[in-house]
């Protein structure tokens, strides 16, 4: 595996779609997957590229990265299966981890307690707006600017803003309003 | 730990999918972008097309007038002479051109670059934007480029088989990218046939009828003694479905000379490449302009 620095984003959509799919298809496939699972991903990375080959002369030439515009056209597709991934979400809720049992006592019970957070987050990240929840997982989880967020949803840097404000905001309430793994931590440490 | 974090590793329980994983997708985009054509015996003149094709990393669709320009491959005007007993084989114009331009290249100074060398390209946008690259010639050494932002990047060569992905993660299984191929021949047929064994090393028999994609970056991206160039520019000049387009500019405004080529089932011609119609010098595409090509001692060195 070569990384190559050259051509950039724009020449390869213009010239060289297979490149730019080999260049961020991992990315954008791990992005559907953690939205919608790996099955639902395996389709729509697919259905990413080639509605973005449809519509490459929408690309603006004075971009050099291609992610956000991709990452768009990812979340409108996701957009499309909002029952799936909400169901996902409460799915996560619904099955338990595999308790590992050859880990110490006290590692069984701190992951018992980080399972019972992450059923609480994803309850909690069900329950966002979907505006909201597209913005917080493109910054948090695929780590793209406002900036970048905002090219990729066709909103204000501002509109970023305030939907990462309020989802992380309805996060801290869901999750009792402090910082209950800490709390949970020293529960188990020095209970 | 806040919510952030618990997000963050919650995005984390999902690992990259593995390229087997990616590949019926990838099969299903090249369906798309590259219909299959007919399949059809590997010629000379086939490859030689293709490798045209693959010249189109920028690829601009010329508008309606600048196409009504076309000059059609027919036979330049400067057949063999009447009566001649030795029938010499006519030339198309973009034939003629591309000769010229080969033998315009022919005689740069020869530089044969060392591997702990770099390839280093400068080029200018449309809006004036400015790119760096810095490639290592042997592939085994870091590379550097620099975007329209001024912002630098270090992407790390591949080295004993492993190489450093964006994430920081060792990749293992890498194979180094030269930047200079020394058995690149200098004669036009030979010429195609190595971009035949190249493409076919790269890309596998599967992908022989998308010649184009993947020999591209031989134009750009691989460092040519000035007879492999002009092997090159030959080996183009021979083709099918290669016309000359006059009247195109370049991303300056300066009005060029473009060499377009239309693959089976295109509905429009894409000018691949812009000389200078005075000195026939390559010098650039629609989207580009190559401002400076150089081999380098350094990372930082501009040539």
């Amino acid at each position: 595996m070569q990384h190559s620095t050259e051509p950039d984003d724009v020449a390869l959509i213009r010239g060289d779609f297979a490149a730019l799919f080999d260049r961020h298809a991992a990315h954008i496939h791990r992005y559907l997957a953690r939205r919608l699972g790996d099955q639902q991903a395996d389709d729509l990375v697919a259905e990413t590229f080639l509605v973005a080959f449809r519509r490459r002369g929408t690309f603006r030439a004075g971009q050099r990265d291609a992610r956000p515009w991709l990452y768009g056209i990812a979340t409108h597709l996701v957009a499309q299966h909002r029952r799936a991934e909400l169901r996902r979400l409460r799915l996560h809720r619904a099955v338990p981890r595999e308790p590992d049992t050859t880990c110490h006592a006290d590692r069984v019970a701190a992951d018992v307690t980080a399972a019972a957070l992450r059923d609480v987050l994803t309850s909690a990240l069900a329950d966002l707006g979907d505006g909201d929840r597209d913005v917080l997982l493109l910054v948090v989880q695929e780590e793209l600017t406002y900036e970048q967020v905002a090219a990729a949803l066709a909103i204000p840097v501002g509109t970023v803003r305030s939907r990462l404000h309020r989802a992380r905001t309805q996060l801290r309430a869901a999750l009792g309003g402090s910082n209950p793994l800490n709390t949970a931590e020293e529960g188990i440490r020095h209970g | 730990m806040d919510e952030i974090t618990l997000v963050r590793e919650l995005g984390a329980e999902t690992p990259l999918p593995s390229p087997e994983r990616l590949s019926r997708a990838r099969t299903a985009l090249l369906s798309e972008v590259a219909p299959r054509r007919k399949r059809r015996r590997l010629t000379v003149a086939g490859l030689a097309a293709a490798a045209v094709a693959a010249v189109t990393i920028p690829v601009v669709v010329l508008p309606a007038v600048q196409t009504a320009q076309t000059t059609p491959s027919t036979p330049a005007t400067t057949p063999a002479t009447a009566g001649t007993a030795t029938r010499v084989p006519e030339m198309t114009a973009v034939a003629a051109f591309l000769d010229q331009a080969a033998t315009v290249a022919a005689g740069d100074p020869e530089t044969v670059p060392r591997d702990d060398q770099y390839l280093y390209y400068r080029t200018v946008g449309r809006i004036g934007t400015l790119h760096e690259t810095w490639l290592s010639i042997d592939g085994e050494h870091d590379n550097r480029s620099r975007d329209q932002n001024g912002n630098y990047r270090i992407s790390p060569g591949c080295r004993n088989n492993r190489t450093t992905a964006d994430d920081g993660r060792t990749v293992v299984g890498c194979e180094p990218v030269r930047r200079y191929r020394p058995d690149m021949p200098t004669e036009p047929a030979a010429m195609a046939g190595w971009i035949r064994d190249y493409v076919r090393a790269e890309a596998g028999d599967a992908q022989a009828g998308d010649l184009g994609r993947y020999v591209g970056v031989l134009a750009y991206q691989f460092w040519m003694r000035p007879a492999q160039r002009a092997a090159l520019y030959r080996a183009i000049g021979l083709l099918d479905g290669v016309r000359l387009v006059e009247g195109v500019t370049d991303v300056q405004g300066r009005e060029g000379v473009g060499v377009a080529w239309a693959g089976p089932g295109d509905t429009a011609e894409r000018v691949v490449w812009i000389f200078d119609p005075g000195t026939h010098r390559l010098v650039g595409t629609a989207d580009w302009l190559i401002d400076r090509v150089a081999v380098v001692d350094t990372l930082r060195e501009k040539g």
